[in-house]
Formats: structure tokens, C-alpha cells, sequence
């Protein structure tokens, strides 16, 4: 090599070394933190790109901290879950929280971009907090209380048998309020069916799923759930048209 | 109609209706104030009123106005209370509304 040659390649060293890029993936030797007030330069930048990468790592790890505390939250408080459900949905959002805090301590003790590049992927890949966990956990919730609200519907409909029984009994024309209540039967039936597929297809659904099949399972689930809601507005109307069937069959002589 | 009793006839047949007589004898020269003791078919009014001399006079009067409730076999209850199931729906409602399937796990440095 002639000299000029050293020196050109000497020369594109230095820029190559010197660029944060470059730099960046050299961050392993270079120091930790610079001293308060002290100026050197270019030569910490690689240092505070791997802390503000750190930070950033660890802010959206909090964020997933703080959806799994609202989870665990609205798990706790609801009325409807089943206590088998709870205590599954509750123990996969306390491995996630160990999890996720086990992984923030990795990044923090990292050192090089390296270690960063492998670590921080695993925050969406091995958990899933946003597109899998959150709409699980709800989805199971909105089922379970689809089927306490089954139940209900049920206890509002024999209420409505009784009537019409003492309608018929007292010689009222009830046919249009029993064709209703019909209907009434068979849509909380529909929907009672539909919300109770929900947590056995969306429970065992794992972060290593996403997306094929487990993005399909839970739009099919949210799906299912939205025909259920309608199902009980449907029920719902068929209620209410059985009792004004009534009402209009007895006519001033009813209440 | 009224009709004047002693005292311990008012309680016997009183008593033979099942129904505990309130009658608190009251202050001399005062007269009590009325009181329903009767819940079966034919209630009554019973008061007491003590004489300066001591004496005891105990009134029953029979309630003659009763509201009767009209028989379900004639005119029969249809009236169904379904407002319990709107605000379950509603519950349901805000649960299912708040979940946002295209949310993403975009926010990774």
C-alpha cells in the first residue's frame, strides 16, 4: 500500500468513527454517562443515543404496566366474570406484568446497541399487551356478563309467561304477546350461544400466535359478541312488544 | 255501627281474631287516642277513655271502609319491569364499545 493510500484509508476511518451511526454500534467501549457540565463533544453522543433509547424502551414498557393495573382492575370489579375466568385472566396479566418488569430491568442493565436491538423487539413480540391481551381480557368480560344478562332476560321472560298465563286463564286473546315472547326466547337463546363461544376460543390465544390465528380469533370473537348485543336488543324489543301485546289484549280493564 | 264493651270483652274477642289489643289505659280524665288493632277481614277501632273516678271504658268500633285488591283472575298483572335489563345492556354497551381492534403495539423506539 503507498502512503497516500494509508492515509486516505486513515481518513475514512476517522469520518466512519465519528459519524452516530457508526458510533452507535461501537457504544459497547465507549464510557457510561459523562460528568455534569462537562463538555466533550461529539465523542458521548453514541452514550446518550443508547440512554435515550433505554428510556424510550422503558417508557413503553410502563405504558404496558399500566394497561395490565386497568386490566387487572376491571377484572377485579366486575360483576360478571366467572371466578374461573378471573382467576385465568388474572394470572396471565400478573406473568405478564413479572415478565415485562424482568425485561426492563434487562434493557437498563444493557450496554450495547446490540443487547438493545434484541431486547426491545421482545416488549411487543413476547406480550402482546395492546393488540391481544387488552382485547381478551374484555372480550371475556363482555361474555361473561352477556351471560349473566342471559340469565336475566331469562327471569324477565318467565315473568312475562306468568302474565300471559293469567291472561289466558282469564279468557284474554294472548296470542300476539305469546308469539313475542317467542321471539324473545329464541333471540337470548342466539345470543346467549354466541357470547358463551367467546372465552374458550380467546383464553388460550398466547403472544407467539399473533397474528395468524390469534388476530382472526379475536376479530371473530368481537364479531360474535356484536351479534350477541344485537340478539339482546332484539329480545329486548320483543320484551316490551309482549307486554304492550298484553296491555292492548286486556284493555281498560288491565293496568 | 258502635257498640260499648267492658274492658276484658274487648280483649277476649279481639284475642279470638288473633290480633294483640293495644290498649294502654290512659291518664285520669284524659281520653286516648284511637287505635286500629285489627288486620283480619273485619278490623276494628279501640279506645279508652278513663273516668275521674277511675273507671274504664273501652270502645270498639268496626272499620266499615276496606280497599280490596282486585283479583288477579279477573283482571290479571302484566305489568313487567324489563328497566333492569336496559341498564345491564347499556353495561354491556360500554364494555364492548371501549374495545379498539385496531389498536397497535406502534410506540417501540
Amino acid at each position: 500500500m503507498t502512503r497516500r493510500k494509508i492515509v486516505t484509508v486513515a481518513l475514512g476511518l476517522a469520518l466512519v468513527a465519528t459519524t452516530p451511526a457508526a458510533a452507535f454500534a461501537q457504544v459497547g467501549e465507549a464510557p457510561r454517562r459523562p460528568a455534569e457540565g462537562v463538555d466533550v463533544g461529539a465523542d458521548v453522543r453514541p452514550v446518550r443515543d443508547l440512554e435515550a433509547l433505554k428510556a424510550r424502551a422503558l417508557e413503553a414498557i410502563d405504558r404496558r404496566l399500566q394497561r395490565i393495573d386497568r386490566l387487572e382492575e376491571a377484572v377485579r370489579s366486575s360483576e360478571h366474570v366467572t371466578p374461573e375466568h378471573r382467576d385465568e385472566l388474572l394470572a396471565e396479566l400478573d406473568r405478564s406484568a413479572a415478565g415485562l418488569r424482568d425485561l426492563a430491568a434487562q434493557i437498563d442493565a444493557a450496554e450495547t446497541a446490540e443487547e438493545l436491538r434484541e431486547l426491545i423487539p421482545k416488549i411487543a413480540t413476547d406480550y402482546r399487551i395492546f393488540v391481544l391481551v387488552t382485547p381478551k381480557v374484555k372480550e371475556v368480560l363482555v361474555a361473561d356478563a352477556m351471560v349473566d344478562l342471559a340469565d336475566r332476560f331469562d327471569e324477565a321472560a318467565e315473568k312475562i309467561a306468568d302474565a300471559i298465563e293469567r291472561a289466558a286463564e282469564a279468557g284474554y286473546d294472548v296470542s300476539e304477546a305469546e308469539a313475542a315472547l317467542e321471539r324473545m326466547v329464541s333471540l337470548i337463546d342466539q345470543a346467549e350461544s354466541l357470547a358463551e363461544g367467546v372465552p374458550p376460543s380467546v383464553l388460550p390465544l398466547t403472544p407467539s400466535q399473533w397474528p395468524d390465528p390469534a388476530q382472526g380469533v379475536i376479530r371473530e370473537a368481537h364479531d360474535d359478541l356484536v351479534e350477541a348485543r344485537s340478539a339482546f336488543r332484539g329480545a329486548r324489543q320483543a320484551a316490551h312488544d309482549a307486554v304492550a301485546a298484553l296491555r292492548a289484549a286486556i284493555g281498560d280493564d288491565g293496568v | 255501627m258502635r257498640r260499648t264493651f267492658g274492658a276484658a270483652f274487648v280483649a277476649l274477642a279481639v284475642a279470638g281474631c288473633g290480633v294483640t289489643p293495644a290498649v294502654t289505659p290512659a291518664p285520669e280524665g284524659t281520653v286516648a287516642v284511637p287505635t286500629t288493632v285489627g288486620t283480619s277481614s273485619r278490623p276494628v277501632t279501640v279506645s279508652t277513655t278513663t273516668t275521674a273516678a277511675g273507671t274504664t271504658t273501652t270502645t270498639a268500633t268496626q272499620v266499615t271502609s276496606t280497599t280490596v285488591a282486585a283479583s288477579p283472575a279477573t283482571v290479571p298483572d302484566v305489568d313487567v319491569d324489563l328497566s333492569e335489563l336496559d341498564v345491564l345492556l347499556d353495561e354491556v354497551d360500554q364494555v364492548l364499545g371501549s374495545i379498539d381492534l385496531d389498536e397497535a403495539e406502534g410506540d417501540l423506539p
